[in-house]
C-alpha cells in the first residue's frame, strides 16, 4: 500500500462542537484532580519510609 | 470595530508560538514538548548504546581487553540507568505529549508549565548521572538495582546517583499526573472511557502505575542516603537494619517499573495492527480489562525476583503462581491481535512490520518470562545471561521496536511529509535479524551457566559471546538510520494528507497534517468522535 493522502493538507480547523464545556467548572476538576494524585505520590513516598521505620522499632 | 473584528480573526487562525529559543525553553504547548522529550530520549538511547557497544566489545573475547571490572561494571550500571531512565520512559512520555490530546480532542495538556518542568528536569538529571563517570571512584557500579550493602559502597558518586534518581523519579511523577489529569478531564464531549484509542487506556494505566510506584523508589533511595550520609541503619544489618528489605522495596516499584515500560506498547499496536490489517481491533473492551489485569498483577508478583534470597515455601508458591498468572491476560491481547489479522487485508509498512515483530519477539520475551517465574528452574537461572536474554527480549524487541512503530505510523502526522519507507523497510530488517543475533546466544550461554555482569568469562562460551557482539555492533550501527530517516523525512519529505495512512482511526487524523499549534481548539464533533472510534 501506498500512503494515502485523502484530503488536502491545508484544512484551517477542526469540525465545529456540539457541546460547549464549562471551561471555569473545567479548570477546578483539573486543579482538584491534581492535588488528589500529587497527595496519592507523597502518601507512597512517607507511607514506605514510615512503614520501615515502625518496623525498624519493633 | 472592523479592525478589532480583523484582529480578532487573525487570532482565530494564528498559531502565535514564540520564536528562538524561548519557544523551547519556555515551551507549554504540547507538541513541542513532545518533540524535546523525544529529542532527549533519542539522544539517550545513543549514549545508553555506546555504553552497550562498549561492554559488547569486552565480551568479545574472554580475558580483560580494554577496562577494568570496576569500570565494566559502571558501564552495566549506567547502560540499565539511561535506557530505563533516560530512553525508553521519556519516549513514551513524549509520545504521550504528542498524541494524548489529539487523541481525546483536547486542546493542550491539562498542566502545560508542570509540563515544561517535568521536561527540563530531565537534562539536568542526566548531566548529574553521566558526569558521575569523572568524579573519584568513578561512575556507580552496584547494578541499576542499587542492593545495599554493595552500593553503599559506591564513592563520590554516591549522592549524584540518589540525586538524579529522584530527580528523574519526580520528572516521571509529575508527567504521569499531567497525563492521568488530562484524561479524566480534558476529553472532548462524546469521548467517552470506552470510545478512547488503546494508546490513551494503556497510558491512563500506565500513568496510574507510576504515580504509585515511583514514590516507593524515591523512598528507597532516600533511606539509602540516610543509611550512607546520617547514620542510620534502614538496610545495614550490623545496626539491626534488614539488607533484603530494601530488595522486597525496590522490586514492589521494579516490576511495575518493566509494565510501566511496556503497557504504551501494547497500546501502540493496538492502534497499528488494525490500520495495516484494514479491520476494526477484535475484542476492544476485552484489550482493555486485560491491560487493567496486568497493571493489577504487576503489583502482587515483585518477590519473583528473589526467589534464590530465601523465602517461605508458601510465598515462592504465591509469587510463582501469580506471576504465571499474568500469562493469562497477557494471551488474551496475543490472541487479540492475531485475530484482528485474521482475513484482514494485511500490508506491511515499517510501522506494521515493527508492530508484528513486536508481536513475534515480545512473546517469546514472555515465554522465557514463565520459565524464570518458576521456582526450582529460577534457582538454576538465577544471576545468568538467561536472565539477561530474557529482559532485553521484552525491552528491545518490546518496548524499543514499540517506541519505533509509534514513531514510524505518527511521523507523517507530526511533520505532514512521508518518510522514506524503503530505507525505514532496511532499517526494520537489519533491527529484526540483528535483535535476535544479539539476545539469543545469550539464552545459551546462560542456560551453560555464564554469569551476569562479569567482564570475563569461561573459555567455552566464547562463540556465542562472539555471535552476540557480533549481532551487537550491526544492530547498533542500525540504529543511526533511525536519526537519518526522520531527519530526512523533517527536511525533505513528500508532502501528506490528513489521513497518512489508508486505514488510520482515530481523531488524530481528523486534524491537518502537521496538525496545528493548538490541535482541538474547538472539539470535535459526536460525529467525528464516533468515526474515530470505529473499534
Amino acid at each position: 500500500m501506498q500512503p494515502h493522502g485523502d484530503t488536502p493538507a491545508t484544512v484551517p480547523r477542526a469540525p465545529l462542537a456540539a457541546t460547549a464545556i464549562d471551561e471555569a467548572a473545567r479548570r477546578r476538576s483539573v486543579r482538584r484532580s491534581a492535588i488528589l494524585f500529587a497527595a496519592i505520590a507523597a502518601a507512597f513516598y512517607f507511607g514506605f519510609i514510615a512503614m520501615m521505620l515502625l518496623r525498624a522499632s519493633e | 470595530m472592523a479592525e478589532h473584528q480583523d484582529h480578532a480573526a487573525a487570532h482565530a487562525t494564528e498559531d502565535h508560538k514564540p520564536h528562538g529559543w524561548r519557544r523551547w525553553v519556555y515551551a507549554t504547548n504540547h507538541k513541542d514538548i513532545g518533540t524535546m522529550y523525544l529529542i532527549f530520549a533519542c539522544t539517550m538511547f545513543f549514549i545508553g548504546g555506546g555504553a552497550a557497544m562498549l561492554i559488547r566489545a569486552e565480551l568479545f573475547k574472554p580475558g580483560l581487553q580494554f577496562f577494568d571490572p570496576q569500570f565494566f561494571n559502571s558501564l552495566t550500571t549506567m547502560h540499565a540507568l539511561i535506557m530505563i531512565f533516560g530512553a525508553i520512559m521519556p519516549a513514551w512520555t513524549g509520545l504521550a505529549n504528542w498524541m494524548v490530546p489529539m487523541q481525546v480532542g483536547a486542546p493542550d495538556m491539562a498542566l502545560p508549565r508542570l509540563n515544561n518542568f517535568s521536561f527540563w528536569i530531565l537534562p539536568f538529571a542526566f548531566t548529574l548521572l553521566i558526569s558521575s563517570f569523572f568524579v573519584p571512584g568513578g561512575a556507580p557500579a552496584g547494578g541499576w538495582t542499587m542492593y545495599p550493602p554493595l552500593v553503599l559502597q559506591t564513592g563520590a558518586s554516591f549522592p549524584m546517583l540518589i540525586f538524579s534518581v529522584h530527580l528523574m523519579g519526580a520528572s516521571s511523577i509529575l508527567g504521569a499526573i499531567n497525563v492521568v489529569v488530562t484524561i479524566m478531564n480534558m476529553r472532548a464531549p462524546g469521548m467517552t472511557l470506552l470510545r478512547m484509542p488503546l494508546f490513551v487506556w494503556t497510558w491512563l494505566i500506565t500513568a496510574y502505575l507510576l504515580i504509585a510506584v515511583m514514590p516507593v523508589l524515591a523512598g528507597a533511595v532516600t533511606m539509602l542516603l540516610t543509611d550512607h550520609f546520617f547514620g542510620t541503619t534502614f538496610f545495614t544489618a550490623a545496626g539491626g537494619g534488614d539488607p533484603v528489605m530494601f530488595q522486597h522495596i525496590f522490586w514492589f516499584f521494579g516490576h511495575p517499573e518493566v509494565y510501566i515500560l511496556i503497557l504504551p506498547a501494547f497500546g501502540i499496536v493496538s492502534e497499528i495492527i488494525p490500520t495495516f490489517s484494514r479491520k476494526p481491533l477484535f475484542g476492544y473492551e476485552t484489550m482493555v480489562y486485560a491491560v487493567a489485569s496486568i497493571a493489577f498483577l504487576s503489583f502482587i508478583v515483585w518477590a519473583h525476583h528473589m526467589f534464590t534470597v530465601g523465602m517461605p515455601l508458601a510465598a515462592q508458591l504465591f509469587f510463582m503462581l501469580s506471576t504465571m498468572l499474568i500469562a493469562v491476560p497477557t494471551g488474551v491481547k496475543v490472541f487479540n491481535w492475531t485475530a484482528t489479522m485474521w482475513k484482514g487485508s494485511l500490508s506491511f509498512e515499517p510501522p506494521m512490520l515493527f508492530a508484528l515483530a513486536f508481536l513475534f519477539l515480545f512473546t517469546i520475551g514472555g515465554f522465557s518470562g514463565l520459565m524464570l517465574a518458576m521456582v526450582p528452574a529460577d534457582y538454576q537461572y538465577q544471576d545468568t545471561y538467561f536472565v539477561v536474554a530474557h529482559f532485553h527480549y521484552v525491552l528491545v524487541p518490546g518496548a524499543i521496536f514499540g517506541i519505533m512503530a509509534g514513531v514510524y505510523y505518527w511521523l507523517p502526522k507530526w511533520t505532514g511529509k512521508m518518510y522514506d519507507l524503503k530505507l525505514a523497510t532496511v532499517h526494520f530488517w537489519l533491527s529484526a535479524i540483528f535483535v535476535n543475533v544479539l539476545f539469543f546466544p545469550q539464552h545459551f550461554l546462560g542456560l551453560a551457566g555464564m554469569p551476569r555482569r562479569i567482564p570475563d568469562y569461561a573459555v567455552q562460551f566464547t562463540d556465542w559471546n562472539e555471535v552476540s557482539s557480533i549481532g551487537g555492533f550491526v544492530f547498533g550501527a542500525a540504529q543511526l538510520m533511525f536519526p537519518y530517516i526522520i531527519i530526512k523525512c523533517v527536511r525533505a519529505g513528500e508532502p501528506i494528507g490528513n489521513r497518512a495512512w489508508e486505514g488510520a482511526h482515530g481523531l488524530e487524523w481528523e486534524l491537518p497534517s502537521p496538525p496545528p499549534y493548538h490541535s482541538w481548539t474547538t472539539p470535535p464533533s459526536d460525529a467525528v468522535i464516533a468515526r474515530g472510534a470505529a473499534h
